[in-house]
């Protein structure tokens, strides 16, 4: 099969994919990622979408994909049906994080949670100089529209896993898409982290 | 006829202040045929065909003849769905509706699919229909979920309503196609 080019941050999460494993994509937008890991790994996928245009992006690329939140999403599953629970840039977004990764770590194996990291440098300067709050391109609308993102950093998110007991297995940090191996500040340089947690 | 058709309309339109307002109107002036007949509208659908115009007068009046147009409409269609239909066969048709019970015989719902869990499913549903509302279906999905089937869902944005499944052709061809295409891959890829 042809290897599609996959956006950099999709590409560091498919690494973390092992062939003919089991995935869930919570958020699958137009099913890109699943669509990768299908062809290039083997795996058996599935999606779960609010949008409709998402949905039907999904299906078109024959993807098996069902419309609902992130609630529909996971209480159905059965315990420990995926080896993978996939959440990119939703975390934001969520009411009740932790409930939510316990939920994922219940239906499967591990869980990898994609998110834009507000400690980056510049997301600081940018609140510090110029005023405004920083607008990472990981969460497409600004604070008057659409649904209202929780900024956090990457240590918010340690503290978070810390205090809830969820073991870190992995964190891979990414500078506008493409990994980074920064070996001090990385909570200053990495403008975006993925979390293996399990 | 009438009372069937008032039975199953009544048991299709689900929330209750549907049926408050339906049995006063029937009081008044709706017959059966004319209830099962809205249900496969959306009020959406009904406001931009029909709105407020009135029929053929020019005033509103309290004698009960037809007012709005979507009256003499759902009275045309009522009068044709009689002449179209055996009433024997709507009565056996919507008495076996009611029968119909996927779970019968199984503890759970999910239990059902216990004995199909290898094949590939997807369900359908419309925004705007409320004689098969989208959580029916979603009940469905669920509980093929708890059975780990591979199912595909989409509740289709329409403003048709029931109706929709017949009008929303080629979002629908397209989905079917995209669906069976995939199914016929994996069987050939196995």
């Amino acid at each position: 099969m042809m290897t599609q080019l996959l956006r950099p941050d999709l590409q560091a999460v498919a690494n973390l994919i092992q062939t003919r494993e089991k995935v869930l994509d919570l958020g699958c937008g137009d099913g890109a990622l699943l669509n990768y890991l299908q062809i290039n790994k083997n795996v058996t996928a599935r999606g779960v979408e609010l949008y409709e245009s998402g949905v039907l992006a999904c299906i078109e690329k024959g993807l098996s994909v069902r419309q609902g939140n992130l609630h529909e999403g996971l209480d159905d599953y059965p315990d420990q049906s995926f080896d993978a629970v996939i959440l990119s840039h939703t975390l934001p977004y969520i009411n009740d994080p932790a409930g939510t990764m316990c939920e994922m770590l219940r239906v499967g194996n591990r869980a990898i949670i994609t998110f834009p990291n507000f400690g980056y440098w510049r997301y600081r300067l940018e609140l510090l100089i110029l005023g405004r709050m920083p607008n990472p391109p990981e969460l497409p609308n600004p604070w008057e529209a659409g649904p209202r993102p929780r900024p956090m950093t990457l240590y918010d998110f340690e503290f978070l896993c810390a205090r809830e007991g969820i073991p870190i297995n992995q964190i891979i940090y990414l500078y506008h898409g493409r990994e980074i191996q920064p070996r001090w500040g990385q909570n200053l340089r990495a403008s975006a982290v993925i979390f293996e947690v399990r | 006829v009438k009372s069937a058709g008032r039975q199953y309309t009544l048991i299709q339109t689900g929330t209750t202040e549907i049926i408050m307002r339906a049995h006063i109107r029937m009081q008044v002036w709706l017959s059966p045929e004319m209830v099962g007949h809205i249900t496969y509208l959306s009020e959406d659908s009904m406001h931009q065909k029909f709105g407020r115009r009135l029929e053929t007068r020019e005033h509103f009046g309290y004698d009960f003849e037809t007012d709005f147009a979507i009256e003499s409409y759902l009275r045309y269609n009522g009068r044709r769905f009689t002449e179209r239909f055996d009433a024997n066969s709507f009565l056996y048709v919507t008495k076996a509706l009611d029968y119909f019970d996927l779970a019968n015989g199984y503890e759970k719902l999910p239990h059902a699919f216990q004995n199909s869990t290898d094949l590939t499913y997807m369900v359908l549903s419309f925004t705007s229909d409320w004689l098969y509302p989208a959580y029916h279906s979603k009940e469905l999905v669920s509980a093929l979920t708890a059975s780990d089937c591979d199912v595909t869902y989409l509740n289709i944005q329409s403003s048709w309503g029931h109706d929709a499944f017949l009008l929303e052709v080629d979002t629908m061809t397209k989905l079917l196609s995209q669906f069976l295409t995939r199914v016929s891959n994996q069987t050939t890829n196995t």
